[in-house]
């Protein structure tokens, strides 16, 4: 299924199939609250601008991968998952990545990457970014933040404080 | 999650949480999505596919590129893998200047890539509030801490790799701990012993743990006891650590193991060897050479003080800046003394002591004492663990818990050392502070005191001041000083001499001589004085004068008067004539002088007693009008010696048989005697010399012997 604008998109309901791609163009932002699923196939949400997605705004794929890509600021609430069960998931945006939960299913081989222009910072602070759940799976991930940092993890450990002279 | 890597400009901070397990950096491969399934429908039905691709390209190791940043990856159930990617030998690199890294695992933590912060070739940007310098701190909580198996590692704040360029000025940390930690939940304030962490959960009595906070050096103690979240410790804080510096305290417990190859490098130092390590007993080679006895030292004096030196083998190639502490048991200071060694070799290190220093061992009966040292690797470069492996060395258990020293700060009741138990020390060679390097002093057998310097000059006295004029007039009267006798000696003996006439029957004084001055009485001695003096005073004829010297003196007991008769003498006819004296009824045997070789007293035979006189023999009295015979015919024989020999007695015939006998009937034993020493003491005596004194002393001692 392709969605395709060359202004703003708002995805404010269910999108699900059963097998085959979901691709959702938007020339200007794009905007998602409702869930997009499939079973077999890839999703893929592209936008000229900036994407954001909600709490409810899910992505998922049992056996597809999933491309997310902006050419401004890929935002994710904190409880927004995105779930993929093929084995990649690439993300990149011009500006910030914001993740809420990405969730990588395939019990082999799986493999996250991400590359941001800014920072690629975390939705959900404590909670999880970044998840497998197969245990048994290999699963990678690659970071990229151009300008900016990756702050998946506002560790809790006593932060280094430089020594005064 | 299984592997990362990152790159970033300002910072990466990534936490592997309970249930992602292990994690491990290196290359992870190319990931490409492509969506080619969607096709979309044209205006007039017709189909057209959209394909949509993106690929983001392979990357390895965790990056950061601008300056401060900071890379902190913690896993929280597992272990932390630095691994080599493809490219090149690096696994962390902040590059940035001032950067930090922070690796932290709950289990073991195994580094196989370099790990690098700060920006090499750019130098003299450390040390400045602004700039700080770089920290690699690495941890592992539970498990152990493994560098360099798999292939050499260099673990490096250091931005100046050029050789023999450390300076131990950095600010840069290379902080690797295994153990649990906790951070603390009250301000701990110096000069204590307390601590309360936010949780003392794998902490036990005993452990040993290291205090530290982001602007203070880790302090490491025991813990002796624990009251709920609080820690009571081996020894008083010595600076105040708070929570806003992220305070907390480590309990150093694990294993750590170094490949052959690894380096650890700041601006301040670096460090390579962990074998062979110097242990207490040794002998060793890491650090410095240590053959398991003390080093001996010498003694050399310089001025007032003494030089000790000893040579010490600093170890070990490519390392810098080893850093030593010295306690030299310095009763007057200063005690401890640290000294960097910026490369290997043998160094002479050297002790100034005092004689009081020296003294004071002496005192205390310790003519050997010994010092103790530590070398430790640069300050900027410490490793906390249990346990200490390299290469396929054997595994050491460290005391003290930190592994890039040879000390075992743990020791020591009270650290640093007190003032005041600076001397106590001196009696005891067990209370050391620094381990394991021993050096023994022997202190000289004979050591001299010191010079004592000569005195500052005195201050050139003020300017006379101008007396003011006297007013009141005060009128003296003394008597003159007449100065009877040149003084010769350099004392006073408080005495008076003169001489009275008396009568010598009656004791009397004679009117008018009561006091005649002594050098005059003296020399009335002189027949021919005697005679004029007789003359001058018109005396009238009579017997039994006497001449008296008196002699007063002061003593401790007041003062004393010692009268004695110096000379005998009745006046016929106007002139002095010797004094006649009955001659006592005994039984003496008449005696007859018979002439002696070399006899003094008596007269030379060849001088005939002049015509008109008849003076004993024994005291003649020559006219002064009288011509002489070879000159002073007073001068006694030098050829002869005298006897008294019974008249009636046989006697050996000589020569001088045929010169008149002349018997002592007539005479007494003790006025002949008596003035045989006056006469002799006057042929003695002349009038210009000193001698009277003497004479009249010599006079006295006789007279009193004839007394």
């Amino acid at each position: 299924m392709l969605l395709s604008s060359g202004g703003d998109i708002s995805i404010d309901g269910t999108i699900t199939t059963v097998s085959g791609d979901v691709l959702v163009q938007a020339g200007q932002d794009l905007s998602q609250t409702a869930a997009i699923s499939t079973m077999a196939g890839d999703v893929g949400l592209i936008a000229s601008r900036n994407i954001l997605q909600a709490d409810t705004g899910n992505v998922t794929t049992t056996t597809g991968d999933v491309l997310v890509s902006a050419g401004g600021n890929w935002t994710m609430g904190g409880a927004t998952v995105i779930a993929a069960g093929g084995q990649d998931v690439l993300g990149q945006a011009g500006g910030t990545i914001t993740l809420g939960v990405i969730s990588i299913t395939n019990p082999a081989l799986n493999r996250v990457a991400l590359s941001a222009g800014g920072d690629i910072l975390d939705a959900n602070d404590a909670a999880v970014n970044i998840q497998e759940t197969a245990a048994g799976a290999s699963t990678s991930l690659s970071l990229r933040a151009g300008a900016g940092s990756v702050r998946l993890a506002e560790l809790s450990r006593p932060q280094m404080t430089m020594r005064s002279i | 999650m299984d592997t990362v890597a990152a790159s970033a400009a300002t910072g990466i901070y990534l936490r592997e949480i309970v249930a992602g397990g292990d994690i491990t950096v290196e290359n992870v491969a190319a990931v490409t999505v492509n969506l080619d399934a969607p096709q979309r429908v044209d205006f007039r039905s017709s189909v057209t596919s959209v394909t949509e691709t993106r690929t983001l390209a392979t990357l390895e190791d965790l990056t950061t590129t601008a300056d401060g940043a900071e890379i902190q990856v913690v896993v929280q159930m597992g272990r932390l893998t630095v691994n080599q990617g493809p490219v090149d030998a690096a696994g962390v690199t902040a590059s940035g200047n001032n950067s930090q890294i922070y690796l932290e695992a709950s289990g073991d933590v195994i580094i196989n890539a370099n790990i690098t912060a700060g920006t090499p070739g750019v130098t003299a940007v450390d040390n400045t509030s602004a700039t700080p310098g770089e920290e690699i701190v690495i941890r592992s909580v539970s498990g152990s801490l493994i560098v360099g198996i798999a292939n050499p590692v260099t673990i490096s704040t250091d931005e100046d790799t050029v050789v023999g360029n450390s300076t131990s000025g950095t600010s840069d940390q290379i902080h690797l701990f295994t153990g649990p930690y906790s951070s603390l939940n009250v301000n701990a304030a110096a000069s204590q012993n307390q601590v309360t962490l936010n949780s003392v959960a794998g902490f036990a009595v005993g452990d040993v743990v290291a205090i530290d906070d982001g602007d203070s050096n880790p302090q490491v103690l025991k813990i002796t006891a624990i009251a709920g979240n609080s820690l009571t410790l081996s020894g008083n804080l010595t600076s105040a650590y708070s929570m806003t510096q992220n305070a907390l305290v480590e309990r150093i417990s694990g294993p750590v193991r170094f490949g052959n190859d690894v380096t650890l490098r700041t601006d301040g130092g670096v460090a390579n060897q962990f074998y062979d390590r110097v242990i207490p007993g040794g002998p060793g080679s890491s650090f410095f050479t240590w053959s398991g006895v003390p080093f001996v030292s010498t003694v050399a004096r310089s001025g007032t003080d003494y030089v000790v030196t000893f040579s010490v083998t600093i170890n070990s190639t490519g390392e810098e800046n080893l850093h030593m502490n010295i306690d030299w048991r310095d009763p007057t200071g200063p005690r401890t003394e640290s000294r960097d060694f910026l490369t290997p070799g043998v160094y002479s290190v050297s002790h100034v002591y005092t004689f009081s220093d020296f003294q004071a061992f002496v005192d205390a009966g310790n003519n050997t004492f010994l010092v103790d040292f530590s070398v430790s690797h640069n300050q900027s470069i410490q490793v906390f663990g249990g346990t200490i492996q390299q290469g396929a060395g054997p595994v050491i258990v460290v005391p003290g818990h930190v592994l890039t020293t040879t000390d075992n700060p743990t020791t020591g009741t009270n650290i640093p050392i007190p003032a005041d138990q600076v001397t106590d020390d001196i009696l005891s060679d067990t209370d050391f502070h620094y381990e394991d390097g021993l050096v023994e002093i022997t202190i000289p057998t004979l050591f001299l005191p010191p010079i004592v310097p000569e005195p500052p000059r005195l201050a050139p006295p003020a300017p006379p001041v101008a007396v003011p004029n006297v007013v009141v007039a005060v009128l003296l009267n003394a008597d003159p000083v007449v100065v009877v006798e040149t003084p010769f000696s350099s004392f006073s003996k408080q005495s008076d001499d003169y001489f009275q006439l008396r009568d010598g029957v009656t004791g009397k004084v004679i009117e008018g001589y009561e006091h005649i001055d002594d050098e005059f009485g003296e020399l009335l001695l002189q027949p021919a004085r005697l005679r004029q003096w007789v003359t001058d005073k018109h005396l009238q004829d009579q017997t039994d004068l006497e001449l008296w010297l008196i002699t007063r003196k002061q003593t401790g007991n007041g003062a004393v008067t010692i009268e004695r008769p110096v000379l005998k003498f009745d006046i016929a006819n106007g002139r002095p004539f010797p004094a006649t004296e009955p001659m006592p009824e005994t039984d003496f045997k008449e005696l007859k002088l018979l002439p002696m070789p070399l006899d003094e007293n008596f007269n030379d035979e060849s001088s005939p007693t002049p015509e008109g006189s008849n003076p004993p023999i024994d005291l003649q009295i020559p006219d002064a009008d009288s011509p002489q015979k070879d000159g002073d015919t007073n001068r006694p024989s030098t050829n002869g010696q005298s006897r008294l020999v019974p008249a009636d007695s046989e006697h050996e015939t000589t020569e001088s048989d045929d010169v008149p006998t002349v018997t002592a009937s007539s005479l007494t034993s003790r006025s002949i005697l008596t003035s045989v020493a006056v006469a002799a003491v006057l042929n003695r005596s002349r009038v210009t010399s000193i001698a009277p004194s003497k004479s009249r002393q010599l006079l006295s001692r006789m007279l009193n012997r004839q007394s």
